[in-house]
Order: structure tokens, then sequence, then C-alpha cells
């Protein structure tokens, strides 16, 4: 009998020592909460069907095939690079080719296989030393009032104008289809580029041609941050007295004047209103984040910490936030503050956190982590896309080696990220994917690093 | 034998039994005190710190075609508006109380009323509104009697907009499936009561401005259930913009959800 | 038996508990005996550490005071006045000063002290300039025999005991050649982020050029390079490349 009662007591006991055993170790599970955010990403039954239709050439001669040739080519990778359509694959058009609204049969498009609700069509034709597009954008479903519009483009021929024009076009159809969406097929992405010893500033279309060199300083420049009215390019570059900010001027394809300070003068960032810039300098002695006109003058520092302090980037969206990279309680982490200094408000919560990336309508902050703790952990530095409010992530990158420096497309759909796959730094590459860490390509070869996007 | 019948010897075991006791009890007490000096309860801190915020894993599952967020919590259940009336008890029969042995016969005037019978209640279940089902003359535009609109099914039901302006839906048809798909996706993820809500049907007006964005938002029909009424207005309210008005000014939209979850 | 002494035998025993676990709490350590002041409350005693960079200038120059506090309210250092419980101040005090810091929290307070010297210039003698420049030619290699490079630990921008010896060597070797001046470079390794590592790379060159003042060594014969992780030492991806790369390097500074 008393047997029996000890037994009884010890498993009562034993099951309440795991229950507080669980209850403990329950902060731990913590990170394997699983509720998403909303991203703009849309799944295939949202995505419109739309149909590319090859252009028709109006004239015979092989410049204009090899014109239109880009053309088709580059429209098709744009609308498909925007990731709100369906695009008819290429074996499902009709065999047709037509030329104008008289030439299109839209019952042909909107049956099947093509099951086209949209259909992109026209013709290009070269005249006098000048390529000549006309562009229609047809719904297949109104019989009655087909054309949603038609543009005409006109410029001098080359197989880059080609390709300008249909960026412009593809543009002009996510404007009218997108939902208040913005298209990027006409935006820039500025990097740097290992030149032998140095490095150097570039500048690329989003899909990585023309790719061609802005500056010509012999030595390493670096952070590259274009004006939101894409007019000067501010970065930092190694000269006698350590890195300083320099602005270059796209307008006159110069350097231009900005004052240099004690101390490393680094990361410069843009405000949202094309006025100020944040940056990190040590000019008193340890780097902090300061804020300054466009051209330098009232420069104020806003942080005051102990620790290296780096990276700022403005809320596009609202320009009264500054969220940036702070060495304070050692591993470098991922905080936000207002843009006077005040505010300031903790990210990350361990892992070696850097290059933050606000995205454009001011929700997200996408960086580069080593997480070091949780699942998946330790993996390398990968992206990372955080909620700011909830600061809930999600983990973009996997097993893919180093990737560092996110930058947000202005559709908030895309992001651009350097990536080298061995850990090499010569061997960094640009890379772009979908938020939601899909369709990831390289955008460049070897020797490209620290991406930024434009604003427009 | 029990030991009830020998009260000597109880004396006798109740005092050893009562020193053993004691002595295991303090030998108990002294063990919980020495641990308690020896191996101290320092407990963690719980939630969050101040100074290290947490950081949450989330998971992407906005690609997957089923709504995804946590349902509210706000499950009122809602009775129906018409109450079905209970049957009234039936009416007890008065009788006449049994003659007892030393009353006389009197011949008296017997009641003979009919038993009362309870009314009979029409006991026919309430009828809901049944939705009207639109037909899908989404955009051809030859119905001259029906303004132009676009039907989208969606997971919580069917979701028709309806323009006011014939000429701009008709020369713009490929708008208004946008405005629909926009807001079906967002409807998608929505969570009405279901059984308060179940093929109830609530009309939205609103108009879309020049640069696409929604204004003068007001429900038009309510649906008798609050929480389809407040998914409707969500899912119009977290829409930024439509994209620019192929034409004019502003549109006004008449957008009728009818809610039918299997 | 047991029966009818159970309730009172559980009384004492929960009474005892309870009794040792509330000695318990009182036995953790709340006065800070440290501060000689009795623990006012169940809070910790704050602490406060001032340092200045660099700790001697010439005068007209400026320096920069660097305090940190923890579990304070307010801070109050004399002569520049309430300040943030954790900061910096850039200050050119005119002759030596003493800098004195009280910290205040619900658990106490504490103070903290740094002494800063001023020179004033000495008017340079001919003679000596003459000895000087014949061998302030700079020899690279003699340089470079007593002015070792001071090494870094992963992340870290603070001196080790050997780099703190290495550092007292070389002021040792810059005061017997007073002309020389010294460019301070500070890298990193390639792991990492680039802008992260050029704000390391500063912080590890001026914890360098903060250990050579400190020796004696004049702040206007150093200047302050950082390079980051750009012109590494090696390219391997191994620890010992690594650690040759997390490093302030000394050249003359021409």
């Amino acid at each position: 009998m008393p047997r029996f009662t000890v037994v009884k007591l010890f498993s009562k006991q034993y099951a309440l020592a795991v229950a507080v055993l669980c209850v403990f170790f329950s902060p731990l599970l913590r990170a394997q909460d699983q509720f998403p955010f909303h991203l703009e990403s849309t799944n295939s039954t949202d995505r419109i069907r739309i149909a590319v239709a090859p252009f028709k050439p109006q004239s015979a001669d092989p410049a204009t095939a090899g014109y239109k040739n880009t053309f088709d080519t580059t429209l098709f990778a744009d609308l498909s690079a925007a990731g709100i359509f369906d695009i008819v694959s290429k074996s499902l058009l009709p065999q047709s080719s037509p030329g104008n609204q008289s030439e299109m049969n839209l019952a042909q498009w909107s049956a099947a296989p093509a099951s086209a609700a949209m259909i992109a069509f026209g013709n290009l034709s070269t005249q006098n030393g000048h390529i000549v597009v006309n562009g229609f954008l047809d719904d297949a479903k109104n019989t009655q009032f087909p054309q949603v519009f038609v543009k005409q483009y006109n410029e001098e021929a080359s197989d880059d104008q080609a390709r300008q024009i249909a960026h412009r076009f593809a543009d002009e159809i996510i404007a009218r289809l997108g939902g208040g969406g913005v298209g990027i097929a006409e935006t820039k992405i500025y990097y740097v580029k290992q030149t032998g010893e140095n490095k150097e500033i570039w500048e690329m279309d989003y899909d990585g041609a023309n790719q061609h060199a802005l500056t010509h300083l012999g030595t390493v420049s670096m952070s590259p941050r274009i004006s939101p009215d894409n007019s000067r390019l501010a970065f930092s570059s190694l000269g006698r007295d350590g890195f300083q900010i320099k602005m270059f001027s796209l307008l006159l394809n110069r350097v231009i004047n900005f004052p240099a300070a004690g101390g490393t003068n680094v990361s410069p960032a843009w405000a949202p209103n094309g006025n100020q810039i944040a940056f990190s300098s040590s000019r008193t002695g340890d780097p902090e984040i300061w804020t300054a006109d466009a051209n330098g003058s009232i420069a104020r520092r806003i942080t005051s910490f102990r620790g290296p302090d780096v990276s700022p980037v403005w809320n596009p969206k609202t320009g009264g936030q500054i969220a940036w990279i702070s060495g304070r309680t050692g591993l470098p982490q991922l905080y936000i503050m207002d843009a006077d200094g005040s505010g300031v408000q903790r990210m990350t919560d361990g892992g070696y956190a850097t290059s933050p990336s606000w995205s454009p309508n001011g929700q997200f902050l996408a960086f580069a982590w080593d997480r070091r703790y949780g699942p998946g952990a330790p993996g390398g530095q990968d992206i990372y896309v955080m909620e700011i409010t909830t600061k809930k992530w999600i983990q973009l990158t996997h097993d893919s080696g180093r990737c560092d420096f996110p930058s947000w497309s202005p559709d908030g759909r895309h992001i651009v990220f350097a990536n080298t796959p061995d850990g090499k730094g010569a061997h960094t590459r640009i890379m772009t994917m979908l938020v939601d860490g899909t369709q990831r390509r390289a955008l460049t070869g070897s020797g490209a690093d620290m991406p930024n996007w434009s604003w427009k | 034998m029990s030991s009830y019948a020998h009260p000597a010897p109880l004396q006798q075991k109740f005092s050893s039994g009562f020193a053993g006791a004691v002595v295991l009890h303090v030998a108990v007490a002294g063990i919980l005190i020495g641990m308690a000096f020896l191996h101290p309860f320092q407990p963690k801190h719980w939630g969050e710190d101040a100074a290290s915020a947490g950081a949450i894993q989330a998971v992407m599952v906005n690609a997957l075609p089923l709504p995804t967020k946590a349902p509210p919590i706000d499950h009122s259940v809602l009775a129906s508006e018409n109450v079905t009336k209970a049957p009234a008890p039936p009416v007890k029969e008065k009788t006449a109380p049994p003659p007892t042995p030393n009353d006389l016969l009197i011949k008296n005037k017997v009641d003979t009323k009919p038993p009362k019978v309870a009314p009979k209640e029409n006991l026919t279940p309430t009828k809901h509104p049944l939705p009207t089902p639109d037909s899908p003359k989404a955009t051809t535009g030859d119905a001259a009697t029906q303004l132009p609109q676009a039907v989208t099914q969606s997971v919580n039901g069917t979701a028709t907009v309806t323009v006011q302006n014939r000429s701009f839906g008709n020369r713009y048809a490929y708008y208004l499936r946008i405005v629909g798909s926009m807001v079906t996706k967002n409807y998608n993820e929505q969570h009405p009561d279901p059984r308060a809500s179940q093929d109830k049907s609530v009309s939205m007006l609103f108009d879309i401005q020049r640069d696409g964005t929604i204004q003068n938002l007001r429900v038009e029909t309510a649906s008798g259930s609050p929480t389809l009424d407040a998914a409707a207005k969500r899912a119009l309210l977290e829409i930024d913009s439509f994209g620019p008005l192929p034409e004019g000014d502003h549109i006004t939209i008449e957008y009728k959800f009818d809610y039918h979850h299997p | 038996m047991t029966l009818q002494s159970k309730p009172w035998k559980w009384a004492l025993l929960a009474a005892t508990l309870s009794l040792a676990i509330g000695c318990h709490h009182n036995n953790h350590p709340l006065s800070n005996p440290a501060t000689g002041l009795p623990a006012a409350s169940d809070q910790p005693a704050p602490t406060a550490t001032l340092t200045a960079d660099p700790l001697a200038i010439d005068i007209g120059q400026s320096l920069v005071l660097n305090w940190r506090t923890t579990n304070a309210t307010s801070v109050v250092i004399d002569g520049i006045g309430p300040v943030p419980v954790n900061g910096t101040q850039t200050v050119s005090p005119s002759n030596s000063t003493n800098f004195h810091l009280v910290a205040k929290g619900d658990g106490g307070s504490t103070e903290a002290n740094v002494r800063v010297t001023v020179r004033v210039p000495v008017a340079p003698t001919t003679g000596d300039e003459a000895n000087n420049s014949s061998s302030d030619a700079g020899n690279e290699i003699d340089f470079a025999q007593h002015v070792k490079d001071v090494f870094f630990d992963y992340d870290s921008f603070d001196l080790r005991p050997d780099a703190q010896q290495d550092a007292l060597n070389a002021a040792r070797y810059l005061a017997a050649h007073p002309a020389i001046k010294v460019l301070i470079g500070g890298y990193c390794d390639d792991r990492g982020s680039a802008e992260y590592n050029i704000t390391l790379g500063e912080n590890r060159a001026n914890a360098a050029r903060t250990a050579l003042i400190s020796a004696g060594v004049p702040a206007s014969r150093l200047r302050v390079v950082s390079y980051g992780k750009e012109r590494q030492f090696c390219t391997e991806e191994n620890e010992t490349c690594w650690q040759e790369n997390r490093r302030a390097q000394f050249k003359i500074d021409r």
C-alpha cells in the first residue's frame, strides 16, 4: 500500500516537473511563430493573363529585324519580371503578327490555347535613322471597345534605344493594368565595380543591360546612393585622409563639390525629399550618424554612443525615420529612430546584422543577417525582410553563399543584392529576385557589389 | 485482527509513530531549506527585454491561394433575427372533481366545453433572403438594360462590381475587371462569421477618383450580419489605389458581395 | 494518528518553506558596500566610466570625453552640467583639468574621474633639430622593427595585453625619433559588411592612437585612416589570414 502511494506521488511530481520545464522552454519556441505578413506578391490566380505578340516589322532590312528582335525580347522580359502578369507562353500564341488594330482578330487571342485577357502588339520600322514603334494594348474580352491605349515612340536608331522603347512601353502597360503600381523597366541600378586594385561606381539598367562606368577616380569608391530625382549620386571614396563623402552629378557627368570633414565619412543616404542626406562620420572620434543638407552644410549629429554607427537609410514614405546599424552592444544590430535621433528602437536581437534598405511603402526593412540562432542557423549571411511594426521576419536566401547589400525596387516587388557563392570578395556578383525570394538570377558577372536601385 | 481492539498499545504506537512523523517532516523541511540555500531559484526574465527586442520568424504564405490570416477573435454568435415562437403549452382541461362518498349526486349543469387546444402555430422556418443569382454579363456590353458588371468568384462567395456609368463600363471593361480582382483578393483574406453571414449579401457604394483612390465609401444595403459588412468594408479600405482612371474625373462603383461558404 | 496531526504539520512545513525562500531573497546582493550607501531599494547601484581621447593635448586642441553609465537616472559632469546617461562631448580646456562625473540612480550614486593634461609648447632648440634631421629620414626597416602593428580579436577594437605592450615599445621608439610622424591604418578581415568594417577599422586605429598618446606620443604626430576590408594583407579564408587582417598598421606618414 505505501509503495503504491509513493509511486503515485512521484509520477505526479514528475508530470509537474515536465510541465514546468515545458513552460520554461516555450520562449525558445517563439522563433517558430508562423504568422505571415502581406508582401507585394501575387499568386498565379490573381495575375492578369497577357499575350505579347511579336511586333510586325514595317521594313524588310536586316537592321530593322535586329531592332525588332531586341525590342520583342526586352518587352517580353520586362512584362515577365513585373510579377503581376501571367504571360502566355510563346508556343501558345496564334501564328498571326498583327501590326495595328484593324489586323487584330480578338477571337483568335481570347480563345484557347492562348486564352489571353489582354494583348500587347504593334509594329516597328526604321525611317531616316530613327526607330518608330506603334504599340497597342487591347482588352481581348471587350469586342466592342477593345483598345486600352496606343502609343507611338520615335527615337534615334540604335540597339540601346530599341531596348529603351520596349522599357517605356512595358512601363506604360504596367501603369494601366498594375493597380496603382509603378513600372520598373526604366529604373537603373548603381553599383561598385572592381577594376583591378581599385573600385569605381558603375551604372546599369534594372535588367543588367548597358553596364558602364560613371567615376574614374583611381581609388576605392563605394556605397553609391542615387538621389530621389536621379540627378546626383552620393558615394564615399578613399582619399589621403581616409574615406570621404563625394557627390557625382549625372547631369554634368562629373564629381561636384562636397565639403570634406575630419575622420572617416561613409555610407550616405538620401531623404525622400531630396534635400537632406544622412551618413556615418567619425569626426568627433567615434563613428556616429549625422544628417546634413544635400550640399553638405548644416551637419548635425543624431547618435551619441560608443561603438560604430553606420549605414543609415531613411523611411522613403515619410522621411521621418532612419534605420541604421550600430555596434553599441557588440556585434552589429539593426535599429530605427526618428530623424532627429529620438525614439531609438532595436530591431534585431542577436547575430550579425548589416546593410538595411527600407521598402517604398515604408512597412518593411530588408537587411543582411547572419542570424546564428533558431531554425537554419548557423547558416551564412542571408537577406531577410522584417515587418517593422511587428518585428516578424522572413528569410529570403538560403545556402547560396554570403549575401549582402539588399536594395528595394520602387515597385516594392523586387530586391537586388550582392552575393558571393564561395565567400571570396572577388567573386561577388549582383543578383535580383522577387520579394518572396523566387525568380532569382544574376545581373552581372564577378566583381560587382553594393547595388542601389533608383527611386523611379 | 485490527488494532482498534487494543487501546493500550495504541497509546504507545501513537507516541512512537508521532515522533517518527515529526522527524520525517523536519527532515523533509530541512532538505527543502537546504536546497533553497544551495541552489537558489533565479527566474529568467520572461517576455521581451526592453533593450533587446524579440524578432520573430514568420513564413511567407502569400503564394498559397488560401486565406492565410488568423481569424479575428470576435466570434459573435448571432441569433436569428426572427425568433420562432415556441408553441404554447396545452391548457389543462378542467375536470369535475370525483364525487366523494358522502356527496349527494345532484344533477348539475355539466360543463361540456370542448377541450381547449393550443392554437396551431405556423412552424415553418423563417425564410432567409436567397441570393439573387447575377448573370455573368461581364463585359460584352450588348445588354443595354444591364449596367456593366464584373463578377468574380472567391473562396467566400461571389463579388459583383457594377459601375454606374454605362459608357465608362462598356469602354473600359478591363478596368472594372482590375477593380473586381483587387477587391476579391482582399476579400479572400477576410473572415466574417460563417453562420451569421451564410447566404447574406451586402452592397457598398464608393467613388474612384482620377488617381484611382477610393472616396465616399458607404454601405448601400446592409446584409444584417455585422461581420460581413465589416469584412466588405475592410476589403475596400485596404486598397491604396486601383491605378489611374483611364478617363474622367471619378466614377461611382457599386460593389455587391454575396457570402456563401460551403 | 497521522490524520489528526496532518493539518498543523503541513502548516509548519509551509511556514518554514516560505521563511527559507524569503530569507534567501534577502541574501541577494542589493546593498553595494562599494558606495558605502545603504541599498535604497531592490535596485542595483549605478556604475560609471569616464574616458578622454586623447588624454594629453597641446593648448588650443580639443579632445573628446566619453562616458558610459548603467542604472543611472541623472548624470552630471563638473564644468559641463547635466548630460545624457551615455555620450560624448568635445571640449577644449586651456589648462590641465580633472573631469569629474557623478551618476545618480535609484540604487545610489557613483563617480568617475579622468585627468586631462594640456601641454604648453616649448620653443624648439635648433641644436636638437640638426641632430634629429639626420636620423629622421625615416629608416623604414628600423621603424618596422620597433613599431609593430597591433592585432585585434574578431569584431573587437579593444587592445589585447600583447598589443598594449607593443604600443609602449612603439611610443618609446617614437619618443627617440621625435620628427617621425605616423599614419595609423585600421583594417578588418574580409568577413562581415564593407560599410560596417570601415567603422570598425576606424575604431581599431583610434584605439591604437589612444594607446600611443597615453604612452606619451603627441597627438599631432599621429594620423588615422580606416581601410575597412579594403587593401587586405592576404586573401585566404582561414583564421590565420583573418587575424593577419585584423590590425592597426603603423606607417611613416610623409
